[in-house]
């Protein structure tokens, strides 16, 4: 039985995309079959994210419109056999899908893999409609900041208002050495705040952007991030997996550093 | 109920999560952050009437939720005067 996923934030920039490719390529190393659609018509990053941008000759407004078969501009990652693309059109606005047209497109690719996960665009208007409106269950991504945090209370309210029952939380972008200093929220101010379950928190780390920069995951590699990222899907799959200890990845000299700071 | 804390006193993490608590729960019920504290507060002084409780300790929040039907119109059907 397949599960069609909505990665989404209300906000911009705090790691919707990043979050899609590192979950997707998590899932595609636990042997999932794994199709992540890129729904930000107009936008298109998650292709350059994955480092799958030469490798486009259809996009999903091509699938829709019927220039072409879905197998057809499906895209297959370099690193994991069952993980591949569904890039989104460069060339075109939001309103050249429509979301029964979304719905339609999502029936097909459920019938080919056991994960279809659609990276949702910022904002909520009808790009939100069309992603959110093919999906089963929700992530929604958020950073430890006032504004990220006030569009996510806003996306769950819409997304419970439509009908999604199974939304889950991700905290991105925590810095440890801050929380401790008391100079950004924690993962449990977030949950304080914004009543949902936690998939996972990741860690602000340096290796996210350099693997980006490489148009690589995180997924697979010795980090806390690359970590974190495997959690999530893990528990997505369904798996009970331990809370990550974000502090074991401060380094001793950010350790000796919030010691002095301390006082 | 919220400013019990010296400003100072406070680290930029509070300070966030106060103001995260305070700007999500007006958008919430759809009316400005000034008619939220105030009604906070009488909300607390109208259970203070009743209950033997320590205003400092406690905090309101007020959450509406509608008995309606689930759908996109219904999310705010109850209007702030």
């Amino acid at each position: 039985m397949s599960e069609v996923i909505v990665v989404t934030s209300g906000k911009g920039g705090v790691g919707k995309t990043t979050s899609t490719a590192n979950i997707g390529a998590g899932l595609a190393r636990m042997n999932k079959k794994v199709v992540l659609v890129d729904t930000d018509i107009g936008l298109r990053n998650l292709d350059v994210v994955m480092g799958l941008e030469n490798r486009i000759i259809y996009n999903l407004v091509d699938v829709v419109e019927g220039n072409c078969r879905v197998k057809q501009a499906l895209i297959k990652d370099k690193h994991y056999p069952g993980l591949y693309l569904l890039p989104s059109a460069q060339t075109r606005d939001k309103s050249a899908v429509s979301p029964e047209q979304m719905i339609k497109l999502v029936e097909g690719l459920t019938e080919l893999f056991d994960y279809v996960i659609l990276d949702c665009p910022a904002g909520i208007e009808q790009g939100f409609r069309n992603a959110t409106a093919a999906a089963q269950r929700a992530i929604v991504v958020t950073t430890p900041e006032v504004s990220a945090i006030r569009d996510a209370d806003r996306i769950i309210g819409l997304l419970e208002a439509g009908g999604l029952k199974k939304i889950d939380l991700v905290v991105n972008r925590i810095r440890v050495d801050m929380v401790k200093r008391g100079e950004m929220m924690s993962v449990e101010d977030v949950l304080d705040i914004l009543a949902v379950n936690l998939l996972g928190a990741v860690p602000d780390e340096e290796s996210v952007v350099v693997a980006a920069n490489h148009g690589e995951s995180v997924v697979g590699s010795d980090t806390l991030s690359g970590q974190a990222y495997l959690n999530i899907a893990r528990r997505i799959a369904g798996e009970t997996v331990p809370l990550l200890d974000l502090e074991a990845g401060a380094s001793l000299l950010h350790r000796v550093a919030a010691l002095f700071r301390r006082k | 109920m919220r400013g019990c804390q010296d400003r100072s006193q406070r680290t930029s993490g509070k300070i966030a999560k106060a103001r995260t608590k305070l700007t999500v729960a007006s958008d919430r019920l759809d009316c400005s952050q000034e008619e939220l504290s105030r009604m906070q507060e009488e909300v607390m002084d109208l259970l203070a009437k009743y209950m033997n409780l320590e205003k400092e300790m406690y905090e309101i929040r007020i959450q509406i939720i509608t008995r309606a039907k689930r759908g996109v119109r219904n999310v705010k059907t109850i209007q702030i005067k």
